[in-house]
């Protein structure tokens, strides 16, 4: 409900708070949901790499399950990222998608957390599973990395981030609607997290009683 | 397409995906507790009855 309400202000604030950008007008708008969504699709990641590296430590099935939880979302969001990201290419750059680095680079996290999500279903033993998608789940994560940078390291068309160290280029009525977006898109992810692992724990309990109830036949 | 389209377009693609991935979830979750609530039901049932 906090989730939601907390989109709902944002939209308000993205639409009718934030001015229009003096280059790009209106359609700089798609900024406040761009954004916010690339950033919470980092931070997705970002938690299946630390409950990877809890499970490989400590072997706990609960670091794994928020891991797997963690990595669905986090493909949603980025796949939603590119999609609207390239919506936001075509009337300020006049293409639906180019081989930019910071593009192909989050193409190739997509792509590396797809793939994550396919090991899961193929691999059926659940602690070999568990600790192959760890593996993936930890190596991907340096695709993050790459990708903020790639914007300063390489040639590209896309703009360098908004939010960095130093300072914003923005007004702070554009950056408190960045922000406000973020905090709002980070609830959406968390309650979808809770609910995703509850899930999870639900389909583990049903499993052991199946299970139980197979051994007493 | 105007400035308005991508606009609408961006949005509307974003916040339709996550609104329907909450309903999926929603009926996901009322499934797996329905499952597990059967379940748990029947290993109260005496056997026999």
């Amino acid at each position: 409900m906090l989730a939601l309400l907390a989109v709902l202000i944002g939209l308000y604030l993205a639409f009718f708070y934030a001015p229009a950008d003096a280059l790009q007008g209106n359609v700089q708008r798609i900024m406040y949901i761009h954004v916010p969504t690339a950033l919470v699709a980092f931070f997705a990641f970002f938690v299946v790499f630390v409950s990877s590296l809890v499970y490989l430590w400590k072997r706990l099935p609960e670091a794994d399950r928020l891991a797997y939880a963690s990595a669905e979302i986090g493909v949603l969001i980025t796949a939603l990222t590119l999609i609207d990201g390239s919506i936001w290419g075509k009337p300020t750059w006049g293409t639906w998608w180019t081989w930019d680095a910071r593009l192909t680079t989050t193409a190739i996290l997509l792509v590396i957390y797809v793939g994550y999500l396919m090991l899961r279903s193929f691999v059926e033993e659940p602690e070999r599973r568990a600790r192959l998608a760890a593996l993936v789940g930890i190596v991907g994560f340096i695709d993050v990395p790459i990708i903020y940078m790639s914007v300063l390291w390489f040639r590209t068309l896309h703009q360098p981030p908004s939010l960095q160290r130093g300072g914003a280029s923005m007004p702070e009525s554009m950056l408190f609607t960045l922000l406000f977006n973020f905090v709002a898109y980070t609830l959406v992810f968390a309650f979808f997290l809770v609910k995703r692992v509850r899930i999870e724990s639900l389909h583990v309990i049903a499993e052991t009683l199946v299970g139980e109830k197979a051994a007493h036949e | 397409m105007s400035n308005l389209g991508y606009i609408i377009a961006a949005y509307g693609i974003t916040l339709g995906a996550l609104a329907l991935y909450g309903l999926y979830f929603w009926s996901r979750l009322r499934a797996t507790e329905q499952d597990l609530s059967t379940l748990t039901a029947r290993e109260r049932t005496p056997y026999g009855l």
